[in-house]
């Protein structure tokens, strides 16, 4: 599997903004071995990047200007709420699964990954293939419990971001709209760069069956008692769908990618076939 | 109201677990989910729904113990009314014998009142019982079967005729009560409706229980005058002999009708009467007569007799004598109907036999005659009797309607009889006169001459004379009677034979002439009808009173089991669909592959890549 995910990189829109070298442009001339163009040589300009054929047919010294190459600064924040442990088929377990085939291909690629397991704090920054087995380490540690506002992890998470990087957020998105949408934007003006890996549970899609229930949410431990019949059924489904195009219209309006991962998707080989079906690797 | 199976109600107790089974599958389950967010959304638009789940729950359950409570009851067989006794039956002997044919005073038969009680009696009937309907004849036989069907009864009844047979009550009464109770321990009743006339009989049946004998006319005999003889009179025959006799009741007036001529009848008590009636030109030219009863009785089938009379036909009378009797003569032409003048011949004596050719009857007046023909002889050979005493003996017929008594007679001579001769005139010193038959041949001999006598001067003499040419050519072959039930002979005198039992009978004639006759008694007649000791029997009246009247007793049970049955199955299907909901609590869901948001979630992947 990491052979495979090693020939992988993570799409993104924006340049590169890690530093430490890395493989993806930085969008502006610097050390590195993409050619970018020629300048006239000024005083200074160090004499090995003069370019003598140049000067040839011309007779006026030219350098050649090289693409600063850096790596991306990766953040995997994976939502581990009570909420991702809860109904048929761990979501928590399918976000980890993806999160770590996320952070190997961005540690194969000369990324700089840092995991944090929302809440909580983020991991030490891993960079380079060796750091894969780091990062799944760190990821394993993650369980479902307790309760968050996704912005108030989020900011909790980033207190000191001061350059580019991308974000990949790992989450139910069971959290109220305001908050999430406050996190979205907060990352947005950090210039972070985000994608959202949302997890979707079976039972969420199809709601209990007919019957007087007694829900109980899993974070926050809340009773609501319901009646549920047909008609709540649709109506649940209607609510759903709505809500679902409520959070992708929204991420799409931030030009930020959404990609669905049912949480009965099995297996690693089915999950990366949907991560790249979604166009969010490559 | 009450319930045919009261242990049923203990069903009831079932409400007990369905209680309990309700309020075990309507508790609440609880569901954890991932958050409530997705279900705050769902409820706020259903905000008060929760508000009637108590009212969502107790309704079904309201039905369901409802239906419940209908099907115990159902069970419990709730019934208004009350239920029909067991079935009886109704064994009815109805007296057809020919005394049912006498009338009552409003007209109506025995027969037609009884079937009346009888009817009376199917409508006492409950709807369950069986009626059956015997004919009580000499041959007993079941009128209607064994039924249920009381109007079909009714109706066969009305259909029962009366017979000429004669009573079988106690046979059939018998029958009917060993046959009655068809099932064990089935109630019965027998009711015997006659007349009573023979009712006797029927007292050992009678006394049983649960047999009721109704007599339809109160007790009375019917009453029956018979034409038991009707006849030429053999003393005159130009008149019309009937003999009728009383065959039930007292004797009534009646009168004896014959064409226009009505003869009034005097009964003697239980002795019946004779009378004769003139034939009238019927006598001499023949033809066919009716003799009838009037008023009819309560049998008019025994009260017309038909007689065919046959047409007298004259003589051929041959006279032998040397000088015949001037009286004889006038007589023979005074009697045209009987002697034929153009044929009356005088032969001399000694006259060949061809003389006598064509001649019925010969006269011989003092000669000897002919044997081989029938012969009136005056006088003759034998002992010289000097002025006897004559006087007729019995009852010949020569001798109807001759009295010999002032006969004054010089002489006569004694007439030896041979073997088989009647004596007609006797004397003191013997047969002066004989009638008999040789050979095939009648022969009257008077030992006197009639000159010698005053008997000319006398009416008898012709009377005489007539009678014995009438004795002597022998009366016609045709039947001279018929008999009262029998067919009617044909105009040629012929009679169609019927086999009949009764007679002979002998009547004698108010002259003393015995005659035999033949009467075919109607079947069931009797000439000394049996008195019935009214007081042990009631009237058919009180019989039928007697029975009970159970047309009441019909099974009035309304049943509500199945309409409470059916409210049942109502109110269980009314809280089905309350019911009607699917079970919590799903095990697996199918992949989210191709739903609706995961396609549009990909699209807005694609379009942020783009």
């Amino acid at each position: 599997m990491l052979e495979r995910l090693a020939v992988l990189d993570v799409v993104v829109r924006g340049a590169a903004g890690g530093g430490h070298g890395g493989e993806r442009s930085a969008g502006v001339a610097g050390v590195g071995t993409v050619f970018r163009e020629h300048r006239k040589y000024s005083p200074g300009d160090d004499p090995r990047y003069v370019d003598w054929n140049a000067y040839s047919r011309l007779r006026t010294l030219q350098v050649k200007v090289y693409e600063l190459e850096e790596n991306l600064d990766v953040h995997l924040l994976v939502d581990t709420t009570a909420s991702m442990g809860s109904g048929a088929g761990s979501k928590l377990e399918a976000g980890l699964r993806a999160a770590a085939m996320f952070g190997a291909v961005a540690l194969a690629r000369g990324d700089l990954v840092r995991a944090t397991l929302l809440p909580g704090r983020a991991t030490p920054a891993m960079l380079g293939s060796a750091s894969t087995r780091s990062l799944v380490d760190a990821l394993s540690h993650g369980k479902p419990d307790g309760s968050m506002t996704l912005e108030q992890a989020v900011r909790a998470a980033f207190p000191r971001i001061r350059r580019r990087a991308f974000a990949l957020i790992v989450t139910d998105f069971l959290d109220n709209l305001t908050w999430w949408r406050r996190a979205v934007e907060y990352l947005g003006s950090r210039h972070v760069e985000v994608a959202c890996l949302h997890v979707v549970s079976p039972a969420e899609r199809v709601p209990p069956d007919a019957g007087s229930l007694r829900l109980c949410d899993a974070e926050t431990g809340d009773t609501l008692d319901v009646e549920v019949d047909d008609e709540v059924i649709a109506s649940y489904r209607l609510w759903f769908d709505r809500r679902m195009r409520a959070i992708r219209a929204f991420l799409r309006s931030q030009r930020i990618p959404h990609v669905v991962v049912d949480s009965s998707l099995a297996g690693e080989e089915q999950l990366l076939r949907h991560l790249l079906r979604e166009g969010v690797l490559r | 109201l009450r319930f045919e199976h009261p242990a049923a109600w203990a069903l009831a107790a079932l409400a007990i677990p369905i209680v309990v089974l309700h309020l075990h599958l309507r508790r609440r389950h609880a569901v954890t989910v991932s958050s409530l967010v997705l279900w705050r959304g769902v409820i706020a638009d259903r905000v008060g729904r929760g508000r009637f789940r108590s009212l969502r729950d107790v309704v079904p359950l309201a039905f369901v113990l409802a239906a419940l409570l209908a099907f115990t009851a159902a069970a419990a067989g709730p019934v208004m009314g009350a239920a029909a006794s067991e079935p009886r039956r109704l064994a009815i002997v109805l007296d057809r014998s020919a005394t049912m044919n006498a009338r009552l005073p409003d007209g109506r038969t025995h027969l037609d009142a009884a079937k009346a009680f009888a009817a009376e009696a199917i409508k006492k009937l409950a709807p369950r019982d069986e009626v059956t309907v015997w004919s009580a004849t000499a041959t007993p036989s079941v009128l209607v079967d064994p039924t249920t069907d009381a109007a079909a009864a009714a109706k066969a009844l009305t259909a029962v005729t009366g017979t000429l047979e004669p009573s079988g009550l106690a046979t059939t009464t018998r029958l009917a009560r060993s046959a009655a109770p068809g099932l064990a321990k089935r109630k019965w009743a027998v009711l015997v409706l006659t007349d009573a006339v023979g009712a006797p009989a029927v007292n050992g049946p009678l006394v049983a229980e649960g047999v009721h004998v109704g007599i339809v006319d109160g007790g009375t005999s019917p009453r029956n005058d018979a034409i038991v003889a009707c006849d030429l009179d053999p003393a005159d025959p130009e008149r019309l002999l009937v003999r009728v006799a009383i065959t039930d009741g007292a004797p009534g007036k009646r009168s004896l009708v014959l064409g226009e001529r009505r003869v009034p009848l005097d009964f003697a008590l239980n002795q019946g009467a004779i009378t004769t009636i003139p034939l009238g030109d019927v006598a001499t030219k023949g033809g066919l007569v009716e003799v009838r009863l009037d008023p009819p009785d309560d049998f008019p089938e025994d009260d017309a007799a038909r007689l065919v009379v046959p047409a007298a036909k004259p003589l051929a009378v041959a006279v032998v004598a040397q000088t015949p009797s001037p009286f004889l003569v006038q007589a023979l032409r005074a009697m045209p109907s009987v002697v034929d003048p153009k044929r009356t011949t005088l032969v001399q004596p000694g006259a060949p036999a061809s003389a006598f050719e064509g001649a019925d009857v010969v006269i011989a007046d003092g000669v000897a005659a002919p044997t081989d023909r029938p012969v009136l002889s005056f006088g003759g050979a034998g002992r010289a009797l000097e002025r006897p005493l004559l006087w007729g003996v019995g009852a010949h017929p020569i001798l109807a309607g001759v009295d010999l008594a002032p006969l004054r007679i010089e002489s006569a001579v004694r007439v030896e009889a041979a073997p088989g001769d009647a004596t007609i005139v006797a004397c003191a010193a013997g047969a002066v006169g004989v009638a008999g038959e040789s050979r095939g041949v009648r022969h009257v001999t008077l030992g006197f001459r009639a000159d010698a006598t005053t008997l000319p001067l006398e009416p008898a003499f012709p009377l005489l004379v007539r009678n014995a040419l009438r004795w002597l050519a022998r009366p016609s072959g045709a039947p001279r009677y018929v008999v009262a039930g029998e067919p009617m002979p044909d105009t040629d005198g012929e009679v169609v034979p019927t086999p009949a039992p009764g007679g002979p009978y002998s009547i004698r004639t108010r002259s003393g002439a015995e005659t035999t006759i033949r009467w075919i008694a109607p079947a069931g007649f009797r000439l000394s009808p049996e008195k019935v000791i009214v007081g042990r029997t009631p009237g058919a009246d009180a019989a039928v009173a007697a029975l009970v009247d159970r047309h009441l007793d019909a099974d009035t049970r309304e049943r509500f089991g199945p309409r409470l049955a059916a409210l049942g199955a109502a109110l269980l299907a009314a809280g089905a669909l309350f019911l009607r909901r699917r079970a919590p609590a799903p095990t697996s869901v199918p992949p989210a592959t191709g739903t609706a948001w995961a396609a549009s979630t990909r699209e807005a992947a694609t379009s942020s890549r783009s």
